[in-house]
């Protein structure tokens, strides 16, 4: 009965004709690695925030007054609602984590080079809008912690010459963190943001299709295996994987994402001690703390942020292997020690 | 050959079986979460629109007010010292009656449907009384409203 | 210059932003080192009560720091002490005029600030209740007594305290019990004042039964807490399992 109905209608749209060019019948290079599954668990993981968001979205209330209560409401009147308020901030950080690992994959095996420098520049503009995303919804439950990181996310631009005050003033709506912020960083985290982030996704997925997948570089590249169900399956033992590690967080260890200040609701007028922001900003923030003038602190990261974006045009060699490579692979190895350094070093300072 | 054959189904079945199981245990939170809690048990306390206890001194002699309970709106009078509670939702087609002290009726706007003080249908189209409830006021002045 | 502010301000808030509550000292503490020494270990210095909460005056003026009509109404005697502190610690105040302490004030007895100091208050134990302190006067078994009747109940609720504490990191809404068990503390400590060691029975007996009732909420979370993390390392362990079943999947059948 099924089959018949299926019959019909791959009649008249030809279902089958896409199932063997996109999935059975297209081949994908052997020797593909678990790197080269990040990007399904990005999918995933993405699709999970969205849909632990909606139902969040049924419950939460965004306005200073209430926000904090709704919050406390899912995570204790609503059955299973610690649950899913769990995922999506511990999914959120798992996020992040998972899409350093993908640049950092990509960077190693120079899958940035020609013909796929679009992919690089669509990707680097989803790692900003991703960072967007975690800094809007940081604010959204309006605890101490929520409030206190982001006046220090928002304050940096003020130390930009001529317009600094009025990009605050802007990013905040008002000065200082009000309702005007949790606002307009709520209206721009729950639409404008996912939908940026699909489109950009879509158009990243797009570009990667009609180049082709990335020949690991220490193959040739000549043997090949169907994408489905050969690599569908890896990509689950991949996706599987992570979605351990993710629960694992959620259910033992949630307080990773919930230090004691996001258990108070916000108080503008008493900042807690030791505030700091999230993980991923701590690397930033602390080399911030270093260099005596904020201006050039910021000049300095934009200045490193314009030569990871452009990479593509600056890196021309064809050379993909990495070890081929020593003066990009010690480059990329002292930056990303020093990134850790400093995050490690913003921890416990 | 066979063998392998055998075990490639059961290994397709297991693949199968563990996604199936994956969808399964993921959507039991999400549908639990959208089904509503009933409200727990206690008093059904007769609250205004902040849901805060309306209280006996509140109602005065001849007065009317509407309310809300676990029932929906109900209204309260208050007769001969002795208060009454109404559902305030008329038989007919679900609008709120008004009570009109000059009369001693409840009067409802929509299709002039008339109830007497004890919820009777009296007249107009309403095909059936109000339901009447029992009141019990605790120490603090508070409403509880029990079905008759 | 509005933008060299707007950096410093920024900096500061980076560099120091470890500062608790944003407000001014009292000017009394400029002069009065030693009583500054010990108010800043208290308890009040702690929670935002400063010198002219007790005793009046202007704590931002100088000049009116110590005038009268501001309310400034000096060191209290040491008879004066009770009605002193039970400007705000009312229940106290009542539980000890009823006592023989009170009665035996003007023999030299014990008032507030023998026991819990003037300025260096910390939050009340049941340490307070030492040898040292007690035996100053008369012999120690009768306090004793009183401390032994009082250490259980003290000890559910200190360890109450610690397991709301727990509850409260893990996201769970403790603020109603944690109110609940504030009260029941204090209404406890309260009750030492007395010194009767009868009533003192007699109304620990009802405090216990707020510490069960308490007790029964709090291990019905802690239950509720382990029956999912059980749920949670079961799926944990399917999720792993079904990682293998698919390379186990890839490895053999796939590999052809």
């Amino acid at each position: 009965m099924i089959k018949r109905i299926f019959n019909a209608v791959d009649e008249r749209v030809k279902l089958l004709e896409i199932y063997r060019e996109h999935l059975s019948q297209y081949f994908v290079p052997a020797g593909l690695n678990i790197w080269y599954s990040m990007g399904a668990v990005l999918i995933v993981l993405f699709s999970i925030e969205i849909i632990t968001g909606i139902f969040l979205l049924i419950h939460y209330v965004p306005h200073t007054k209430e926000a904090f209560e709704s919050v406390t409401h899912i995570s204790n009147a609503v059955p299973a609602g610690w649950l899913i308020r769990r995922v999506h901030a511990i999914g959120a950080n798992l996020f992040v984590l998972v899409l350093f690992l993908h640049m950092f994959s990509v960077l190693i095996m120079g899958s940035y080079k020609k013909p796929r420098e679009i992919h690089w520049f669509v990707g680097c503009i989803i790692l900003g809008v991703t960072l967007t995303t975690c800094l809007s919804g940081y604010l959204l439950p309006w605890s101490q912690l929520s409030y206190w990181a982001t006046t220090v996310a928002t304050s940096f631009p003020g130390s930009i010459p001529v317009i600094g005050d009025w990009l605050v003033w802007f990013m905040r709506g008002s000065n200082p963190v009000s309702q005007e912020t949790l606002g307009r960083f709520f209206a721009m985290h729950v639409s404008l943001i996912p939908f940026t982030i699909l489109i950009l996704t879509s158009i990243h997925i797009f570009v990667m299709r009609r180049t082709g997948i990335s020949v690991p570089p220490w193959t040739d590249g000549t043997k090949k295996i169907p994408f489905f169900p050969h690599f569908v399956i890896e990509d689950l033992k991949v996706i599987y994987f992570f979605l351990a590690m993710l629960f694992i967080f959620v259910f033992f260890y949630p307080q990773i994402s919930f230090p004691p200040d996001a258990l108070d609701p916000a108080d503008p007028l008493s900042t807690p001690a030791h505030i700091k922001p999230e993980w991923y900003f701590l690397a930033n923030y602390q080399m911030l703390k270093l260099v005596p003038n904020e201006f050039l602190g910021i000049i300095l990261q934009g200045t490193v942020a314009f030569f990871i974006f452009f990479l593509p045009l600056l890196d021309r060699k064809e050379e993909r292997r990495v070890w081929k490579r020593p003066i990009f692979g010690t480059i990329v190895f002292l930056g990303i020690i020093a990134f850790i350094i400093l995050t490690v070093w913003g921890h416990y300072s | 050959m066979e063998e392998n054959t055998s075990r490639r189904n059961f290994l397709q079945k297991l693949v199968g079986g563990v996604l199936g199981a994956t969808a399964i245990v993921f959507a039991v939170p999400f549908v639990s979460y959208l089904i509503p809690k009933k409200s727990a048990g206690g008093a059904n306390l007769l609250t205004d629109a902040d849901n805060k206890p309306i209280l006996d001194r509140d109602i005065k002699e001849d007065a009317s007010l509407v309310g809300f309970s676990k029932d929906g709106p109900t209204i309260v009078i208050r007769l001969g010292g002795k208060l009454h509670a109404l559902s305030a939702v008329c038989t007919h087609l679900g609008c709120l009656v008004k009570w009109v002290p000059a009369e001693g009726i409840f009067f409802c706007p929509c299709h002039a449907g008339k109830f007497d003080a004890n919820g009777a249908n009296i007249s107009g189209p309403p095909p059936e009384p109000l339901t009447v409830y029992k009141i019990e006021v605790d120490k603090e002045g508070k409403i509880a409203l029990e079905k008759a | 210059m509005k933008k060299c502010l707007r950096t410093f301000f920024a900096f500061c808030l980076l560099l120091f932003a470890s500062s608790t509550t944003l407000a001014q000292e009292s000017v009394c503490l400029t002069c009065h080192e030693d009583i500054a020494k010990d108010w800043r270990q208290s308890i009040h210095a702690a929670n935002g009560i400063s010198c002219n909460n007790c005793h009046g005056g202007d704590p931002k003026n100088l000049d009116n720091a110590m005038d009268p009509k501001m309310g400034f109404v000096g060191k209290p005697s040491e008879m004066e002490v009770p009605a002193f502190c039970g400007k705000c610690h009312v229940g106290v105040k009542e539980n000890y005029t009823k006592s023989a302490h009170s009665i035996n004030l003007v023999r030299g007895g014990p008032s507030c600030v023998t026991c819990h100091t003037a300025h260096k208050q910390k939050r009340a134990a049941i340490s307070l209740i030492s040898e040292d302190l007690c035996a100053s006067c008369h012999s120690f078994e009768r306090a004793e007594k009183i401390k032994n009747s009082m250490l259980m109940s003290e000890t559910e609720i200190t360890g109450l305290e610690k397991r709301l504490e727990a509850l409260r990191i893990q996201g769970y809404d403790v603020r109603p019990s944690k109110k609940l068990l504030f009260a029941t503390r204090n209404q406890f400590h309260r009750l030492t004042h007395v010194v009767d060691v009868d009533l003192i029975l007699k109304e620990t007996t009802g405090i216990q039964s707020e510490i069960e009732r308490l007790k029964t909420e709090i291990s019905g979370n802690e239950a509720t807490e382990i029956k999912r993390k059980i749920f949670g390392a079961i799926f944990i362990i399917f999720l792993l399992i079904g990682a293998v079943i698919f390379w186990w999947y890839r490895n053999t059948i796939l590999s052809e």
